[in-house]
């Protein structure tokens, strides 16, 4: 879906003299100085598409923005009282703002791949755009809260279904104390399918979920070793 | 909020827009309020959910290519066989309306525009407090 070739090209390094540096040492990515735009570099060779999924409430937002290097697209609305007795806020009352279309963030793996980050919408009035999501994605993230487990049966079936490689990261709100072995259970999660836990508020753990994807793949393709 | 005027306020947009078939408001965050009465529940369902995604993402657009003003005057998507049309409309919720091929998009958006003006108070979708829980 991305040609990565066309996005932003490094910059230029200042010294004039002598052939330029390559890519990889002089545009690594990172924070930003101004904090908005971290150049992508010249080097990458494979973009991966990955979808964020799970139920209303459940922290996708939050993981897309904490992982993306580029500020991020977000498409949240302020909850309206058209919605009282439809999006159910039960266990996630502080919650006031919903995402309507979706999230966009990327990250940069290292010199050669670079990961684009869809975070989808979790209400149901809003699953028909999942298709146009998952079309092209190497993998997604099912991202659950136990507080409200039953939310993400839908994604999970809805994966399992058509054959999408995921794994489901456990966001840790800090008030449960179920083991992923508990939580395993309460999906009824096929063994093969990595659980992870995160706290999708921080960037380094939310990364490790998107590596745990990606290896998860990786195993895919090369037949279980990882 | 008074839902039978705003519904036969949509009506009178139809009548005098050529080309028009549906309208319907929502709420930002993509509920029907009130619509025509020749879309079935089912559509305006989708086309609220639809209307408040390209909203969002529209006013997204404005954010990086925009001159900093901050809002969407108004979306339009054209399709084979109609067109929609999504303007701002009072705090919180929008009026999209969906025409047929033959429609004016000049005089759609105009008269759409002055309507919003119109309903401008009843249109208001109250922000949900964070405590209330339905």
């Amino acid at each position: 879906m991305h040609s990565t070739t066309s996005e932003s090209p490094a910059p230029e390094p200042p010294s004039g003299t002598g052939p330029p540096d390559p890519p990889s040492s002089a545009a690594r990515p990172g924070p930003a100085p101004g904090g908005a735009y971290s150049p992508l570099p010249a080097t990458v060779q494979q973009a991966l598409k990955i979808a964020v999924v799970g139920g209303f409430g459940a922290g996708k937002t939050t993981l897309v923005r904490s992982v993306s290097e580029i500020r991020p697209l977000s498409t949240e609305e302020t909850m309206t009282r058209a919605g009282d007795g439809i999006d159910d806020t039960d266990g996630v009352e502080a919650k006031h703002s919903t995402t309507v279309a979706f999230d966009f963030g990327r990250i940069t793996l290292d010199a050669t791949s670079v990961l684009y980050v869809f975070g989808a919408p979790g209400q149901e009035r809003f699953w028909f755009l999942w298709d146009r999501l998952f079309s092209g994605a190497l993998g997604a993230v099912v991202l659950v809260d136990t507080r409200r487990l039953r939310d993400s049966w839908y994604a999970i079936d809805r994966l399992e279904a058509q054959g999408t490689p995921f794994v489901v990261a456990h966001n840790d709100f800090g008030d449960t104390d179920h083991t992923l072995e508990q939580v395993r259970a309460a999906l009824d999660l096929d063994p093969a399918v990595p659980l992870v836990r995160c706290d999708a508020r921080v960037r380094a753990s939310a990364k490790q979920v998107l590596i745990a994807l990606v290896r998860h793949v990786r195993s895919l393709v090369t037949g279980g070793s990882r | 909020m008074d839902l039978d005027k705003l519904t036969w306020l949509l009506e009178g947009l139809l009548e005098r827009t050529p080309g028009t078939r549906h309208a319907l408001v929502l709420s930002r965050d993509g509920l029907k309020l009130c619509h025509s009465s020749g879309l079935r529940t089912d559509s305006a369902d989708h086309l609220a959910a639809i209307a408040a995604g390209v909203q969002s993402l529209a006013h997204s657009a404005s954010v990086e290519f925009g001159d900093g003003a901050g809002g969407v005057r108004q979306a339009m998507a054209e399709f084979y066989g109609g067109l929609l049309f999504i303007v701002e409309a009072g705090h919180g919720a929008h009026l999209a309306v969906i025409t047929s091929g033959e429609a004016e998009p000049g005089l759609v958006g105009h008269n759409m525009n002055e309507l919003v003006e119109q309903m401008g108070e009843y249109l208001s979708t109250p922000v949900r407090a964070v405590t209330d829980t339905a």
